[in-house]
This record gives C-alpha cells, sequence and structure tokens, in this order.
C-alpha cells in the first residue's frame, strides 16, 4: 500500500511540474520573464538557422581556397614590426622575472598577459570595448576575448580592492602603533607623487594622466593601477609595468639618495626598544583608522577599508580560515588575473610612443623625490626630538612593503654590525601604504 | 608642451593642497594615537613583578665582560653572532636573566623500567 502511494504522489509531482511548465509556456500575460527568455532563445535559433542557410554547404570546398583561408587566419601574416618588438619586450620581462627575479609574481603575468595581448589574430583582449572611460557592455557579445572579461575587474577596480584585503591581512602594524611619528614619515614619502605630477604636466600630459603617473611613486602597485584604471586606463600597461619594474629596483635607487641626505654620525643612530603593543591596540586599530580616514576622505575608502579590513581578519584571531585565505588563495588568485589583464593593455599602440619612456624617467623621479622627502623629514624631526630617529628608516616610507623597509636595515648596518632598524623602518613602511592610499583618494576626488 | 601652456594655479592647487590634506590627515592620526597610547596603554593592569628568591651569589666584575665581549665581537662577522651577543648583553645588564641557584633540582626515582630487581642484565658475582 505505501509503494502504492509513493507512486502516486510522484506521478502527481510529476504532472503538477509538467503543467506548470506548460502554463509557464502559454501564459503571455503573467510571467513576461520566461517570454523575453523564450523568446531569445527563438531569435537566437532563428540566426543560427539563417546562417547555416545563408552558408551553402552543398558547394564544393577547393583544397587551395581553404588553404589560403586559414593561412590568411595565421598570426603570422599579421606580423608588423611594432608586434615584434611588444613580443621581444615580453619575453625580456619574462627573463627579468624568472632569470633575475625582479618581483617575478607580478612581472611575470605582467610579461605574458603582454604576450597573449600582441599575438596577432588571438583576439584576447579590445581595447576598444573599455573605450572613453567606460565599458561598451552591448559589444561585449560580438566577441570579446577571454582577457576582455578578466579586465573587467582591474576596471572595476575590484582586483586592487582584493589584493589591499590580503595585503592586510599580511601586515603588522605594531611598530605603526608603537611609534605612531612613523607616520609622518610615510606622509612624507608622498612627496614623490606630488613632485611627479609637476614633472609629468611639464613634459605636456593632462592633470589626469599626470596624476596616474605621479602615483608611481607611492611605490604601491595596487593603488597605482587603482588610481589609474579610474583616471587614465590608456596609461594602465605602462605605469604598471614602470611600477613594478622600480619596487624590484628599490636596494638599487634608494641607497645613494640614502647616503647623499645622511651624514655618518646620523646613519648610526641607535634607536630605542619598541613598546609592546596588546592584541586590544592591535584590533581597534584598523576598525579607528577605517572610520577616520573614511570620514576625512570618502574616496580613499575602498582602499583604506580593503587594507584594514584584511588586516582585522589577521589581528582578531577568531577568523583565521579568512585570514589564510585572504593571504594565500584570494591573494595568489587576484594577482595572476591582475597581472595578465594589466600585461594585456599594453598593446604596440600604447606601448610604442614617446610617453612609455617619459613614465619610465618620470618613475625614477618620483621613487628618488619619495625617498628624499622621508629621509629629509627625519632629519627635520631630529632638530626638536629629543629621542633621534634614525634618518635612514624615512626611506621606508614610500611603501614597497618590506623590501624599502629591508634597505634601511642593510644600509643601517653597512655603518654599524650592531644597529638593527628593520622593525623601527617597518612603521614608516606600513604608514606610507596608507599615505599612499590616501594621497591616491585625493587625487581622485581632484580629478575624477 | 611649453611652460606657459600649463595651467599653473590649478597644478600648483593640487600638488599644495594634496600633499597638505595626505600630511594634515596623517598627522591627526599621529594624535589620535598619542591620545589612544595615553588613554589605554596607562591603564592597563600591570603584572606585579616576580619577587626575586635569590641573589646571584658572585657578581661578575662589568669590566671584565666587557672586554670578552669586545674580544668576541672582534672575532665574528656573523649576524646571528651578533644578535645572540646583543641579546645577551641586553638581558645580562637589564638583570632580566632567570637567577639560577646551581643546584640539580632532577631527582633520580626509580620505575619499571630501570629499576635494578628488574633489570635483565646479568650483574657481576663477588667471589
Amino acid at each position: 500500500m505505501k509503494s502504492t502511494k509513493k507512486i502516486i504522489i510522484l506521478l502527481a509531482a510529476l504532472f503538477s511540474m509538467a503543467a506548470v511548465s506548460v502554463f509557464a509556456q502559454t501564459d503571455t500575460v503573467q510571467n513576461t520573464t520566461t517570454i523575453e527568455a523564450t523568446q531569445f532563445v527563438e531569435t537566437e535559433q532563428t540566426q543560427v538557422t539563417n546562417a547555416a542557410a545563408a552558408r551553402d554547404y552543398s558547394q564544393d570546398i577547393s583544397v587551395g581556397q581553404s588553404l589560403l583561408d586559414f593561412l590568411g587566419t595565421m598570426g603570422f601574416t599579421n606580423l608588423t614590426w611594432q608586434v615584434i618588438v611588444m613580443l621581444l619586450i615580453a619575453c625580456i620581462l619574462i627573463y627579468l622575472a624568472i632569470v633575475k627575479g625582479f618581483e617575478p609574481l607580478l612581472l611575470l603575468p605582467i610579461a605574458f598577459g603582454m604576450l597573449l595581448t600582441n599575438l596577432p589574430g588571438a583576439n584576447m583582449f579590445h581595447a576598444e570595448l573599455f573605450a572613453e572611460g567606460h565599458v561598451h557592455w552591448g559589444e561585449f557579445t560580438s566577441g570579446a576575448g577571454l582577457l576582455d572579461y578578466l579586465y573587467l575587474g582591474v576596471k572595476l577596480g575590484i582586483y586592487p580592492c582584493l589584493i589591499f584585503v590580503g595585503i592586510g591581512a599580511m601586515t603588522d602594524f605594531g611598530p605603526l602603533i608603537a611609534n605612531p611619528k612613523s607616520l609622518l614619515l610615510g606622509a612624507a614619502a608622498q612627496l614623490g607623487i606630488f613632485i611627479t605630477f609637476i614633472g609629468a604636466s611639464l613634459l605636456g600630459f593632462l592633470p589626469n594622466e599626470a596624476a596616474s603617473i605621479g602615483i608611481i611613486g607611492g611605490a604601491d602597485g595596487p593603488t597605482a593601477i587603482f588610481l589609474t584604471s579610474k583616471l587614465a586606463p590608456h596609461l594602465l600597461g605602462p605605469i604598471a609595468v614602470a611600477a613594478y619594474s622600480y619596487m624590484a629596483l628599490v636596494p638599487v635607487i634608494q641607497p645613494p639618495i640614502m647616503k647623499l641626505l645622511t651624514t655618518n654620525k646620523e646613519r648610526c643612530i641607535k634607536m630605542g626598544q619598541l613598546r609592546t603593543v596588546s592584541k586590544r591596540d592591535k584590533i581597534l586599530f584598523p576598525i579607528v583608522i577605517t572610520a577616520i580616514v573614511a570620514l576625512i576622505l570618502p574616496d580613499a575608502t575602498s582602499l583604506i577599508g580593503c587594507l584594514m579590513f584584511g588586516n582585522l581578519l589577521k589581528e582578531c584571531a577568531v577568523a583565521d580560515r579568512l585570514s589564510k585565505t585572504a593571504q594565500n588563495e584570494m591573494l595568489n588568485i587576484v594577482t595572476i588575473f591582475l597581472g595578465v589583464t594589466v600585461g594585456a593593455t599594453a598593446t604596440a599602440e600604447t606601448f610604442l610612443s614617446p610617453q612609455t619612456i617619459y613614465i619610465i624617467v618620470l618613475g625614477v623621479i618620483a621613487f628618488s623625490f619619495g625617498t628624499a622627502g622621508g629621509v629629509l623629514l627625519a632629519k627635520f624631526i631630529n632638530i626638536f626630538s629629543k629621542n633621534k630617529i634614525n634618518p635612514l628608516i624615512g626611506s621606508a616610507g614610500v611603501s614597497a612593503v618590506p623590501m624599502a623597509a629591508r634597505v634601511s636595515q642593510t644600509v643601517g648596518q653597512q655603518y654599524d654590525k650592531s644597529n638593527y632598524l628593520l622593525m623601527h623602518a617597518m612603521g614608516p613602511n606600513v604608514a606610507g601604504v596608507i599615505g599612499s592610499a590616501v594621497a591616491a583618494g585625493l587625487l581622485l576626488s581632484f580629478l575624477g | 608642451m611649453g611652460l606657459l601652456e600649463i595651467n599653473w594655479g590649478n597644478t600648483l592647487i593640487i600638488v599644495g593642497l594634496g600633499f597638505g590634506i595626505v600630511f594634515v590627515i596623517l598627522t591627526f592620526l599621529v594624535f589620535v594615537l598619542n591620545i589612544w597610547q595615553k588613554l589605554f596603554t596607562n591603564n592597563e593592569p600591570k603584572m606585579p613583578k616576580p619577587k626575586q628568591t635569590q641573589k646571584p651569589t658572585a657578581k661578575i666584575n662589568d669590566v671584565a665582560v666587557i672586554a670578552a665581549i669586545a674580544a668576541a665581537m672582534a672575532q665574528t662577522d656573523n649576524n646571528a653572532d651578533m644578535a645572540a651577543i646583543a641579546a645577551a648583553l641586553h638581558l645580562y645588564f637589564e638583570d632580566e636573566h632567570d637567577v639560577e641557584s646551581n643546584v640539580l633540582t632532577i631527582k633520580q626515582h626509580q620505575t619499571e623500567w630501570n629499576r635494578k630487581s628488574f633489570l635483565m642484565k646479568q650483574t657481576l658475582i663477588k667471589k
């Protein structure tokens, strides 16, 4: 009896489902969504049928013509000298990333993205879909490439913010909380951004382009990409390549400037032990900073908010799984997408221009002035302060975590082997991340 | 591209105002962190200092220690050695090192494994 009941219920359910589906197909008044979907499918099917009908399959296929058609689709036939140069540049960047170890985690995806986008006929990326500063959604259905879809994450400002969540989850703000003066060094190191803004204006760049070039001085890749994608997306490729290349070259660019601006005695200044920062301080810090910065500068909220959210995940110690995911899997996945798509924007038309050379020159200027700003402010603070600051830690204010802090430590040890500056330099270093995000927010509010 | 083509007014406003606001915001954060430090750090309950039950019996001559350390530092270029020496120095002069009584407190006690009566080894028979 029970089995009979089950069969009856099952049959009833099947009949009712069939009735509902028939009703949904026939009803033209109540369920408009179903009608649109059905019409769309019918239209698409009709299009396919029409296309098939238009193409006469009964005609004989000529071997020669087919071969010629196939040869016409090959990339070799569309090779130009510009494309060859771009492919060579991509290969050089791949070499620098793999053999020389220049920021390989970012430079390698960027270089490979550059390679993919410049292969003729591959149609991986179409800059025209994002022309005039906005996404042409209507044209996406007619042959957008894989990288076009992935690039939406850059265009909509999603990837840089997700990367900031990961960076926040990896960053220890303890040295900054223990020595709040570090924030001033982080602010001073943003000098490079604004000096470069003037330099770029002098070279004929528009204000929005000049701001995007200037942000290279923040030595913060995601921030540079975030601002450039909003203000001057056509310069995204050269700016990203310049920013990440110079970040890899921090140990080469910074030491001569640090040595030039400091005396031997200043380089040997030993700083006192930092106070221990409690867990409560570390938990409250991201919440307070987000609230203050967002209230003063709403345009910087997305960057600072994501950075601090990632840090809160780490410090609260109750969301270990989320913290680890943000630090590892999510950060790595987004880095791949970001790198490849940013590299894809470096097409021959945008990259092979005098502007790229200007950007590369201005990038060095930005880093140099940023370094000088931090060092000089540390010297200035020493005039008034009882507790002397080693000016070498000022250079770490240019962000580039933790490379710039390591440079301060290395240069300090060249003059006094017993002087350990690394933890002191981490304060301005993480302050630089906050400073560059604030500067980006400001430029966005002025020019966005 | 000439100097006159640039709108210097706008450029200098962006630079001056931009850099100034970055400085003001971060300086404000410095004040917030300083106030926070004063409010919270001083109110934290302090851990009672552990009483020193026993003073070191013999104080080593500081001059001799410094001389020995200087000699050791001159002999090494290794950063790890330097760090170890620095840490030892810090602990010595801050007097935060553990005070050792120099008395072994591990008492020997017999178990099934080491009790003489359970040993399988044949003992020598004195004649």
